[in-house]
């Protein structure tokens, strides 16, 4: 690690001992002096403007009626929706979009805490070209491995096949995933893991026990990375897939923006519809990002 | 120390099992739904399925499903799987498909890519089936000849369905408020482009579409302008370098240059295109029928016109041809009887008369023709009457050229939008574009026994 | 820190490795990774560089074969918008990914912070990453329209007549498009370092508190000192997502105008697809590869990735 001022120190690793996982811990700090509050919040505020600004374009076009003037969300309509809902076949895209980037999600995540810890916690020969070979993977754009990928899952027997998708998806995002849990399970004492060892665990129970607990934040960043890279694959699922039935919610919404006109009302309603729940699904999981390692427990 | 090394433990077993249990069950659910999704085989007791991919789908998706229901009905044991894809995207789907050995058993295809998908030799040849079905003599001429004319060996590749013709779009109300009549000669419509500009309350002449599809119009109205009798001369150049060319690209480039079009047409598609149209800011647009329905619901039959696009200096009146679109049945299909069906079917009378009416664009089957929707689009009633003019020169851009895309998407559109900014000359423009059609037609021609 | 912290921190610290036995964890560990890789993506790799040395358009079939080094000498000497494009998408990739990380890390260390309506604000900042491509391109397009986006805007408000057009100069595509990503780059960015400011033991900022360190050394410290190989890392893949994601460009400004926003992997596409040339566009890729790996090679070292102080 980098460069540290002399003077501070800290209690000996041998010393830090994991205490269980803790609940959410309550704010530790006194209440803010108004300038820091300032500080703090200002920015967030502007940014929040900045990023809800398109929200409510969206939401305009999703409520009111086509070819509504002025910028405020009233008369109101529910025909953008149901004409989403309906002509688009929204519950199809719905269950295919989650089964695909639910599944990328899993199989992403597994491995790449298997990968990852080998890379945090092994010298081994060819470690390095492995990295190497991780970022290599994402120099190559979609566009042009399109037709060989096409070929092998042609091969598989899996073109028209949801599972063509979850290969895919979840191919292009290991490296990434693999990569920053590497970086996560680095950031965790390896004391923590030798510890529970000498206390007569195996490696795998250490693993199981100390690292998942406070490798939460990791797993769900890792995991909110390969679920919505999945869930916003565009080019593969309109490629592999020759049926309505297997379209995911991307390919769907594209079928929206005619050759002549935009139907801007469903277009803004179904994005609505494909992007609320994954928004208040977030809203639940964000918990987990908290400090899983609370060893102030300063002993000795 | 007793280190657990070498096995592959890393997750406590019972969570692992879970995951392990949770993916193998989605995986199943999703081959399972699969595969009974997917189509293209035989079913039992004979029932063919054959995949059709629809080239516009989401809005032409309802019509398509009623001619599918009627097809059905009529032929009790084959199925169609109809699966409808955007239409910007579905030229690559049809390239990868072909690529990858999984291309559908019939497909609607435009004359825009068609000479790209016969070169792969993807399409079946209908030739011997048209001549030999009730069709035959009952599609239009002038859109079989185009057909053929777009394809290297000059056969028929697809079943005409439907064709649109360019059309200039005006604000009937802006022009008799302004106390102008229709414009029918260019020199009309510049004149009529700057009088009707108040940049002031944000109205314009014309909107002008600088961006994507920008070179199809634009070389649309060199034709219309310069009126040459052919696309190639007798020697195989291009006749669109001409100086009548030039000025009407000038003179286009003009009209944005001094504020008769708003700023942004510079970047302007379709989408752009239309909508500064239908609220209201433009008072004049090109486009084709295609169109028609969108501008009668925004601004109402009393407001707008569509009429043949204006006549250059000679006094000659052009139509460009902008070729056909209509189902093609491909090669590598297992059920070419059953395909050649559904084309037939999608190209009769009542199929192809009702598949226009809904999308208000010109239907190839001469009998729907004389329907009586076809009489109350006002617009489709004016530009048919100039196909239909004796004096008229109907002359089609060279589709056929595998390098069409390429010149007009990759080379030009950038020099078009240079020339709109004023870094590039508009001779300077037009005689690069002739060249590179030149040199494209010359190199066809000669891998093609021309 | 005390002398021995760093080493057992380190990069690669194991539990009490038996010296001399060979160890085959990390091998299976990887194994289904790499194989994975190998079959789905090493072979698509394999053909792209296969193509590039051949000459390949499925509608000109005639001019198809062995191209040797052909397409690589059109591509140095005879190819302007290869050099024009390059340029552009380094300005692009910096520009974006500088801007992401800056505005990504201040946002973490916001929303790190304990507040009432964390949840709220969190999910608010993750949104825009939970919207379809297909959706963002449209609204963003939207909102560049004069007619209906901010013109209409101007004019409602009284500000003017509408006529603004930010898509229409070559500066003003380049930072419309720019903002556009940012709207939907930041978050990964937030996310992501927010995760990490979470590993941060808690007793590293008491310490440096305890030794009167204040905010700004605190973070130097503590956090950045912490974070630094995982922003290293997640840069460098986040620069690369980047140079080769070119949907909201694509559809914002299409290239232009007059090709002042076409980047590499957008001339990639122009000629794998429209101009059917995929042996040419395969050159470019080939190209770019080895531009990345170049550029990652030198980014590694001289960020000094994975090695200690």
């Amino acid at each position: 690690m980098s460069v540290s001022p002399p003077s501070v120190s800290i209690e000996r690793p041998d010393q830090v001992t994991a205490a269980a996982p803790a609940p959410e811990p309550a704010p530790r700090r006194v209440r803010p002096s108004i300038g820091r509050r300032i500080a703090l919040f200002g920015p967030l505020a502007l940014f929040i403007l900045f990023t809800l600004a398109p929200f409510y374009w969206m939401l305009l076009y999703a409520v009111t009626p086509t070819n509504h003037q002025g910028l405020l969300p009233w008369p109101i309509t529910g025909e953008h929706f149901a004409a989403a809902w309906n002509n688009l076949g929204f519950a199809f895209l719905f269950r295919n979009s989650t089964l695909v980037a639910g599944s990328t999600l899993v199989i992403t995540v597994v491995l790449a805490l298997a990968a990852g810890y080998a890379l945090a916690r092994f010298e081994f020969k060819g470690k390095k070209a492995l990295v190497l070979a991780l970022l290599c993977t994402q120099f190559v754009p979609g566009v042009v491995l399109l037709i060989p990928l096409f070929q092998i899952f042609k091969r598989l027997s899996l073109i028209d096949n949801l599972l063509s998708l979850v290969i895919a998806d979840t191919v292009f995002q290991i490296p990434l995933a693999a990569v920053l849990m590497a970086g996560f399970i680095r950031n965790i004492p390896v004391n923590l893991e030798e510890a529970a060892m000498v206390d007569g665990c195996s490696r795998l129970r250490a693993f199981g026990a100390i690292m998942l607990p406070l490798l939460r934040p990791a797993i769900v960043a890792t995991g909110s990375f390969a679920f919505i890279g999945s869930w916003n694959n565009f080019l593969f699922a309109l490629m592999f897939m020759n049926n309505q039935h297997n379209f995911t919610i991307p390919v769907g919404l594209a079928n929206l923006i005619g050759e002549y006109n935009v139907d801007y009302g469903a277009l803004a309603a179904g994005g609505v519809l494909a992007a609320v729940p994954l928004v208040i699904i977030f809203a639940f999981v964000q918990k987990f990002l908290v400090q899983g390692l609370t060893a102030g427990a300063v002993k000795g | 120390m007793t280190a657990g090394q070498g096995r592959l433990g890393r997750v406590p077993r019972r969570r692992w099992t879970a995951g392990a249990a949770a993916v193998s069950a989605a995986m199943l659910l999703m081959a399972g739904c699969s595969s009974g999704g997917s189509a293209g085989g035989s079913g039992s007791g004979g029932t063919v399925t054959i995949n059709f991919w629809d080239d516009n789908g989401g809005v032409r998706t309802p019509a398509w499903q009623k001619i599918i229901a009627d097809f059905e009905k009529q032929n009790p044991n084959i199925k169609v799987n109809y699966v409808g894809v955007g239409a910007k995207d579905i030229e690559q789907k049809y390239n990868t498909a072909i690529a990858g050995g999984s291309p559908p058993d019939v497909g609607m295809v435009s004359s825009q890519y068609l000479a790209s998908l016969v070169a792969q030799k993807a399409l079946a040849p209908l030739d011997d089936k048209y001549s030999s079905s009730p069709l035959n003599g009952k599609i239009d001429n002038a859109m079989i000849k185009s057909a053929r004319s777009d394809a290297p060996d000059g056969k028929l590749y697809l079943v005409p369905m439907t064709t649109t013709l360019d059309t200039l779009y005006y604000r009937t109300d802006l022009f008799k408020k302004a106390g102008l009549g229709e414009p029918k000669t260019w020199d009309d419509f510049f004149k009529d482009a700057k009088q009707l500009t108040n940049s002031g309350s944000n109205q314009f002449g014309f909107t002008l579409r600088g961006g994507p599809g920008g070179t199809l119009q634009l070389l649309d109205d060199i034709l219309y302008y310069a009126a040459p009798k052919s696309f190639f001369d007798a020697q195989g150049n291009a006749t669109i370098g001409s100086p009548d060319a030039a000025k009407v690209v000038d003179e286009m480039a003009s009209l944005y240059r001094n504020g008769e079009t708003p700023k942004a047409d510079i970047n302007n598609g379709y989408q752009q295109m239309v909508s500064e149209f239908d609220q209201g800011e433009a008072a004049m647009m090109q486009h084709n029928l295609g169109s028609y329905a969108d501008h009668m619901k925004a601004l109402g039959a009393s407001k707008f016109a569509g009429v043949s696009m204006p006549i250059g200096p000679s006094g000659t009146p052009v139509q460009v041809f902008p070729g056909d679109n209509g189902p093609a049945v491909f090669a590598k299909s297992a059920h070419q009887d059953a395909a050649w069906k559904f084309a037939e079917f999608a190209g009769s009378a009542t199929e192809d008369g009702y598949w226009n009416q809904q999308a208000q664009q010109i239907p190839a089957n001469t009998d729907a023709q004389n329907q009586a929707w076809v009489k109350k689009n006002a617009a489709m009633q004016n530009t048919l009457q100039r196909l239909d003019d004796p004096k008229a020169i109907v002359i089609e851009d060279p589709h056929y050229l595998p390098d069409f895309g390429n010149i007009m998407d990759v080379d030009m559109a950038p020099l078009w939008q240079k020339v709109l900014d004023g870094s590039m000359s508009s001779q300077a423009f037009v005689t690069k574009w002739a060249q590179e059609f030149t040199t494209a037609e010359k190199n066809y021609k000669s891998h093609n026994g021309g | 820190m005390s002398a021995s912290v760093p080493q057992a921190m380190a990069a690669g610290g194991s539990p009490a490795r038996r010296r001399g036995k060979f160890n085959y964890a990390p091998y299976l560990l990887t194994a289904p990774t790499v194989i994975l890789l190998l079959a789905f993506i090493a072979y698509p790799i394999a053909t792209v560089f296969y193509y590039s040395l051949q000459h390949y358009n499925v509608t000109q079939p005639w001019y198809n074969g062995f191209a040797g080094i052909d397409n690589f000498t059109k591509l140095l000497t005879g190819d302007p918008k290869f050099w024009s494009s390059l340029w552009i998408t380094i300005e692009w990739v910096v520009s974006e990914v500088v801007l992401q990380l800056l505005l990504g890390l201040a946002l973490a260390l916001v929303i790190n912070e304990a507040f009432r309506g964390r949840g709220l604000a969190r999910a608010v900042v993750f949104a825009p990453w939970a919207i379809s491509g297909v959706l963002t391109t449209e609204i963003w397009l939207l909102i560049y329209n004069p007619v209906t986006g901010l013109g209409k805007l101007e004019r409602v408000l009284g500000l003017g007549n509408g006529n603004v057009a930010p898509l229409a100069s070559p500066h003003g595509a380049f930072l419309s498009a720019l903002i556009a990503e940012l709207w939907r780059g930041i978050p990964f960015f937030a996310i992501l370092l927010l995760a990490d400011l979470q590993s941060i033991p808690e007793d590293l900022y008491e310490a440096a508190r305890v030794d009167r360190a204040n905010v700004f050394g605190r973070f130097r410290y503590v956090t950045l000192s912490h974070l630094k190989d995982a922003i290293v890392l997640s840069t460098l893949l986040r620069a690369v997502w980047e140079f080769n994601n070119v949907d909201l460009l694509y559809t914002l400004t299409g290239g232009g105008p007059a090709d002042t926003t076409t980047t590499l992997p957008l001339y990639i596409a122009q000629e794998a697809t429209v101009a059917h040339n995929f042996g040419y566009g395969a050159a470019l890729t080939v190209a770019a590869f080895v531009i990345l790996l170049a550029f990652s090679g030198i980014y590694l070292r001289l960020t000094r990735f994975g090695q200690e102080a």
